[in-house]
């Protein structure tokens, strides 16, 4: 067999071998793709305690409160990790007085004291914290300060 | 045959006469025929075990690349597809653990807790399950009810971000989520019974009533406007909240 049938033959080798390995790595890339496509995501982004606690001292209290309710519903909790108890209680006493400050101002005395109720469960896990009680007051009573 | 030399009989294959012992001039051509036939079958194997070789060489190369190519076909396919088949998969977990969630869903409902039961509606992608369609009115009510809880609460505590927005567009939205929270309380003739169920009703009157609650106490509604609310116009909502913020 002379060189130039030899170059022949191994050319047509080195064509099919580099046409499979081309189709090789697109299959592959394909299945990686389809995979992640096809695949159920989760939500698995939370803040952490740190993150919580910037917020609240930028005076951004329902920012704090979103965070805390993605965390909840995220199973993340005083349970998960202890720091996060502070941070929450914050958290849980502004909402607790938005809604015990407007049954105030709608005269309904009973769902006041409910809601006074868990403002002190709140305040008392506040800890070092509690200071922004006050803060939390101020900044829902604008009108009473000015 | 007969040996030409004696006259008895003689094969073609004997080289010399078995009786006179002289040669078979015979068996020269033959065995000469046999040797040429012989190369002339060996060639003629040795080219179609070559071309047939070459065949199977060639057949088995396309078989490859057809399978290759199928199957990067099928992929293709599976690529396009694999939002239906994410969803189907979300739909299969969530339809097994329903009553896990079911069971926490009324435990929301019964706090009357929108935000929470919203937020975790929508963590764990019940909101627009088949699995979870009855409480799809609950998970609505309760999401417009966040927007609005938290609008007003920022308005309250941060007042208008004057860089981004103006006190009317900010109040625009929220008149567009009280209008929501008010329109999802209502029945409408295409909507499921299983949507408004005893406990959901309820549930969904104390979300109007927490509605109505935030609208007197933070924007200084009066009883005769929180009555009108549900037929007002959006842009005459949007000007009473307007109104009321700066007026309280």
């Amino acid at each position: 067999m002379n060189k130039r049938i030899l170059g022949q033959k191994n050319g047509k080798n080195t064509g099919f071998s580099i046409l499979v390995t081309a189709l090789c790595f697109l299959l592959i890339i394909l299945i990686a793709f389809a995979i992640k496509q096809s695949a159920p995501w989760k939500y698995d982004y939370y803040e952490k305690p740190s993150a919580i606690l910037i917020t609240l001292n930028n005076g951004r209290y329902i920012d704090a409160l979103d965070q805390v309710v993605q965390n909840r519903a995220m199973g993340i909790d005083e349970k998960t990790d202890a720091d996060y108890a502070v941070p929450y209680a914050v958290c849980d006493y502004f909402e607790a007085y938005s809604y015990y400050l407007a049954y105030q101002r709608v005269g309904d005395e009973a769902r006041a004291a409910e809601y006074e109720k868990r403002m002190q469960a709140c305040y008392d896990k506040m800890g070092t914290l509690q200071f922004m009680a006050e803060d939390i007051r101020e900044a829902l009573n604008k009108e009473s300060t000015e | 045959m007969k040996c030409k030399f004696c006259g008895s009989n003689l094969q073609i294959e004997d080289e010399r006469c078995p009786y006179c012992g002289r040669p078979n001039p015979q068996y020269i051509k033959h065995r000469r025929a046999m040797q040429a036939y012989q190369e002339d079958y060996q060639n003629t194997k040795q080219e179609v075990l070559t071309h047939v070789s070459k065949l199977n060489r060639r057949s088995v190369r396309i078989t490859i690349v057809a399978v290759l190519v199928a199957l990067c076909a099928v992929a293709l396919v599976l690529c396009f597809m694999g939002d239906e088949i994410r969803d189907a998969r979300i739909e299969r977990t969530i339809a097994a653990n329903k009553e896990t969630y079911a069971e926490q869903i009324q435990e929301y409902m019964a706090e009357v807790d929108p935000i929470n039961l919203y937020e975790f509606g929508y963590r764990n992608r019940l909101t627009y399950s088949k699995a979870m369609d009855e409480y799809n009115k609950v998970f609505s009510i309760s999401m417009y009810y966040q927007y609005f809880y938290n609008y007003t609460m920022e308005l309250m505590t941060e007042g208008i971000h004057e860089k981004y927005e103006t006190l009317e567009e900010k109040c625009e939205y929220m008149a567009r989520y009280v209008e929501n929270i008010y329109e999802n309380r209502e029945r409408q003739t295409y909507d499921k019974d299983y949507c408004y169920t005893e406990d959901k009703t309820a549930y969904m009157d104390a979300i109007v009533e927490r509605t109505e609650l935030l609208l007197k106490a933070y924007y200084g509604l009066s009883e005769e406007e929180i009555a009108s609310v549900p037929t007002l116009s959006r842009a005459r909502l949007t000007i009473l909240l307007a109104e009321g913020y700066e007026n309280e």
